[in-house]
């Protein structure tokens, strides 16, 4: 069944049970995924799913359902139980209805036919040849990874008679080195892109074998110090998701629960910041004209020289805000296709764009006079509310007068993302994708390092 | 009939050069109910039902799945599982055949979530929501209710044909405090495998009172300490130590590839002597609970530490083929669209023989912990990180304080040998365990109070 045909099914049959408006989001998807395991391919995957969400109002009432879809009579249950559930909720106060169709519908999209027609021997070649980029005989092995493609289409319909279509191709590469020994490092290495010729399987397995050396010399860092850290973007992309992307979004404004609520105008990081969110940047994985609720999606200037300037809206927080929606109401994933009709409409950014600086990332290190260089933490998570964070250090390079001295693990990395962002003191000119966010290395002054007596 | 056309698959793999090979068709059925701020945000009833074929070929694995209930769709998905294998290139011990079981199995409940009504649901948790907002602090309540009935029909070359059920269920709330200046957050959470009977008796009331109290109590805590300390870490913390670092370093597929620093310890001292660890899956109670893997295993009791000696693994089919053993029950995928390979159950520490009190009397100067946010493994390492939700200074073996949140850290095996008190007293805290970025399953971690040296920051 094509997705446009289960989201018409879904809607008749929400109709007919009784739905005053209804909305079907449908997303068609396959997948293929090679795996390695100890420095050899162990499984290959191919995987197909097709299924729907409703939504439904009934009365002033909301309910929502989702299933898997083999047969047209799923979805129309699908539907039903969206009534049901509805019949079963008290009126919302908020929630006026789904969005209308937008004048002109644009063509953007962001899929490589590549993708599409991608074989699972294919995959497996290219996974070879990063395994073969990382492996260094009796030195170093590729213990786990994962090479994934994905070509996939997703369809929103409702009862005002909108109708948009997103096609999207997913590249997605994670893969560990280590090396051999008594005390073994580990380097990862991942990918992240729409499309199969920016994947460079000599770079990524290459970066990891380096990473899993660097980690292997590193030694239990002993004593404090508080220095100027710089964060590569892969770590700094999972911080800045759990503390100012966290904050950006309306729902948590609405619910008291983000730091910037009532900040807009004001200076909330430092004047180097600036944060746009692009939907049109064809470098975005999730990059695409309309959102998952049918809203067409728009560039926003978030943070520009460090002033808040605005946030990231979906249908029900707009309503509840007494705004229009940004277009960032997703159900969207950067790893995985399968099961995306689960997710919970969620407010997220299509495409967080952090500007680059001038500078390559080595006059980042070259200007410290005693700092660190990191290359990575156990999880690089923030507390979403109060900002603070401990991370565990796996990998980082101690720097004295511009120059790396040795390297170091077991520590934490302590401080507060919310006032670190108010002392970013460099941005590098590395722009990298990473999930849904495009940034490059940042250092940031006064951080804690903090390891045994 | 499904079992007949998954046993036409498994026909079809076995013709296609599989060695061995399985056909696994799973059904997910989610009920969410989440209310903020005294509204319904959510009401949402997701069903999954797909079918995944597995071939094993030398050593490497071929999987396909697919959404599609059809024959056809389901004997060309296991062609491609068969085809998919033979493009691996690892190598492995052959699986030995293992007696065919056969039979069906329902989850042993007293109450059956579907046959509640939707109502009552909805009752328990905008009680559980409106109780928090009688805390005059809370700017921001939420509660949420997860019922889940998961059902697996397996089929594989070894004649075995099983079907079973898994029914879990949970609770929860999260209070927000603020004073203006500052914002915290406390939760509370009751969940395990089980039926409704589990929420029965539960005081909604009270337990969304009690969230936003501790929220609010949170609003004066002071930052905790910075460096080694001598740190009690509660049961949930506890249970991180048991599952980040130790369970999963204990999972065969990392030991067969020497990528755990517990590869070669079986027989040796790697804690102190008070330190007892399983892996359980059959705590028919505990959110881990599974009557079989999804391998169609029988879950077990794994001992992994006795009494501070190193004992043994986490096996899957194949890993216990590959080290020689008998499998344990551990090899689990998410759902009919993931891998299957070694995952944990409920792992915990067991009890001593220390009372609480007794335990923080020892303390000159130190930390206790009180519940966690998250863990991270380290398996190649062993090192050990937890985030803590808040915890208490201890001073002159008295609680003096509370702590907002803060960082431990530390090498597992060295913390581990300066445990020197145990609780009497085991907690399991149920959870999601995902291993690498995805592959989320049901589990539960715990153990009692530890006392041990940890490093400490952040906050």
């Amino acid at each position: 069944m094509r997705p446009e045909e289960v989201a018409s099914t879904a809607l008749q049959a929400a109709k007919g049970a009784g739905a005053d408006q209804a909305e079907a989001f449908v997303v068609r998807s396959r997948s293929i995924s090679a795996y390695v395991d100890d420095s050899r391919i162990k499984s290959v995957e191919e995987k197909s799913d097709l299924g729907v969400a409703v939504r439904v109002v009934v009365d002033g009432r909301l309910g929502q359902s989702s299933t898997s879809v083999s047969l047209s009579r799923q979805a129309q249950l699908c539907a039903r139980s969206a009534v049901r559930t509805a019949s079963l909720t008290p009126k919302d106060k908020v929630f006026k209805g789904f969005a209308w169709p937008a004048k002109g519908q644009s063509r953007f999209k962001v899929r490589d036919p590549e993708v599409a027609t991608m074989t699972v021997e294919g995959v497996t070649e290219m996974l070879k040849d990063i395994i073969g980029s990382a492996v260094e005989v009796r030195k170093v092995k590729v213990p786990n990874g994962v090479l994934r493609v994905a070509d996939l289409e997703s369809t929103v319909a409702n009862t005002n008679e909108l109708l948009t279509h997103r096609e999207a191709s997913m590249v997605f590469a994670m893969v560990s080195a280590m090396t051999d020994g008594a005390s073994p490092g580990e380097g990862n290495e991942s990918f992240y892109s729409s499309y199969l010729k920016e994947l460079d399987p000599h770079k990524i397995g290459s970066s990891a074998r380096c990473k899993a050396k660097a980690s292997a010399s590193a030694k239990a860092y002993k004593g404090r110090a508080k220095l100027p850290v710089v964060l590569p973007p892969h770590e700094l992309s999972e911080m800045l998701q759990g503390s100012i992307h966290f904050a950006l979004s309306a729902e948590n404004v609405n619910r008291k629960r983000s730091p910037l609520a009532g900040k807009v105008g004001k200076q909330v990081t430092a004047r180097c910041l600036n944060l746009t969110d692009d939907p049109m940047d064809r470098r975005g994985m999730l990059s695409s004209p309309f959102d998952d609720e049918g809203t067409p999606t728009k560039r926003k200037v978030l943070v520009k020289d460090g002033v808040l300037k605005g946030f990231l809206y979906d249908l029900y927080n707009a309503q509840l805000s007494g705004v229009l929606p940004t277009g960032n109401g997703l159900r969207r994933s950067t790893t995985d296709p399968v099961l995306n009709y689960q997710m919970a409409i969620g407010i997220g950014s299509v495409c967080l764009v952090v500007r680059p600086g001038a500078k390559p990332v080595e006059d980042l290190v070259r200007e410290m006079d005693h700092g660190l260089l990191v290359e990575k933490t156990s999880a690089p998570d923030v507390h979403p509310i109060t900002g603070d964070f401990g991370l565990e250090v796996r990998c980082a390079h101690l720097v004295e007068k511009g120059e790396v001295r040795s390297t170091v693990k077991h520590c934490l990395l302590s401080g507060n993302m919310f006032r670190a962002m108010g002392q970013v003191s460099a941005i590098a000119n590395d722009g990298t994708v990473s999930r849904n966010l495009i940034l490059p290395s940042m250092r940031f002054e006064d951080l804690e390092l903090i390891g045994s007596q | 009939m499904m079992q007949d056309v998954l046993e036409k698959a498994i026909d079809r793999m076995l013709s296609e050069k599989a060695e061995f090979c399985d056909a696994r068709f799973q059904t997910l059925r989610r009920l969410n109910v989440t209310l903020v701020d005294g509204a319904v945000r959510t009401l949402t009833e997701e069903t999954i039902a797909g079918v995944c074929l597995r071939a094993r070929h030398l050593g490497s694995w071929g999987y396909a799945s697919t959404t599609s209930s059809e024959q056809g769709a389901i004997l060309e998905a296991a062609s491609l599982a068969a085809k998919n294998a033979r493009l691996g290139t690892a190598k492995g011990k052959r699986i030995p055949e293992v007696k065919g079981q056969r039979g069906s199995h329902r989850a042993k409940v007293k109450l059956h979530p579907s046959k509640v009504p939707l109502e009552e649901k909805l009752a328990l948790v905008k009680d559980l929501d409106g109780a928090q907002r009688d805390v005059a602090s809370v700017v921001n309540s939420n509660a949420a209710y997860m019922e889940s009935v998961k059902t697996t029909m397996l089929v594989n070359s070894f004649n075995q044909a099983l079907d079973w059920e898994e029914v879990r269920g949970r609770v929860n709330c999260m209070s927000i405090a603020s004073n203006g200046s500052r914002t915290e957050v406390y939760y509370d959470i009751v969940d395990g495998s089980g039926g409704y009977e589990m929420f029965k008796s539960l005081d909604t009331s009270k337990m969304g009172r009690d969230c936003a109290k501790e929220a609010d109590l949170m609003l004066s805590s002071t930052k905790c300490p910075s460096g080694e300390t001598t740190c009690i870490t509660d049961p949930m913390i506890s249970g991180l130590l048991a599952h980040e670092v130790m369970g999963h370093a204990s999972e065969a597929d990392e030991v067969v590839k020497k990528r755990s620093f517990l590869s070669e310890v079986v027989g040796k001292v790697v804690a102190s002597d008070l330190i007892t660890m399983v892996d359980d899956g059959t705590l028919q109670s505990a959110h881990g609970y599974i009557p079989f893997d999804d391998e169609g295993s029988r879950s077990s009791r794994t001992v992994i530490i006795d009494r501070g000696e190193y004992q043994g693994y986490l096996h899957s089919l194949e890993t216990a083929a590959e080290m020689g053993v008998k499998p344990t029950g551990n090899g689990r995928a998410q759902d009919p669209h993931r891998r299957v390979f070694v995952r944990m159950t409920n792992t915990f520490f067991e009890a001593g023989d220390w009372k609480l009190e007794e335990i923080i009397e020892g303390v000159k100067h130190g930390v206790l912990t009180d519940r966690a946010i998250s863990g991270m493994e380290d398996p190649v390492g062993g090192g050990f990180e937890a985030k803590a939700l808040r915890g208490y200074l201890i001073e002159g073996g008295e609680i003096k304080g509370m702590l907002r949140g803060f960082t431990l850290t530390g090498k597992a095996l060295e913390i581990l040998k300066t445990t020197d008190a145990v609780g009497r007293k085991v907690v399991l805290d149920g959870g999601t365990c995902g291993k690498g970025v995805e592959d989320f399953l049901p589990v539960s971690s715990g153990g009692p109070h530890c006392r041990s040296r940890i490093i400490l920051g952040g906050g």
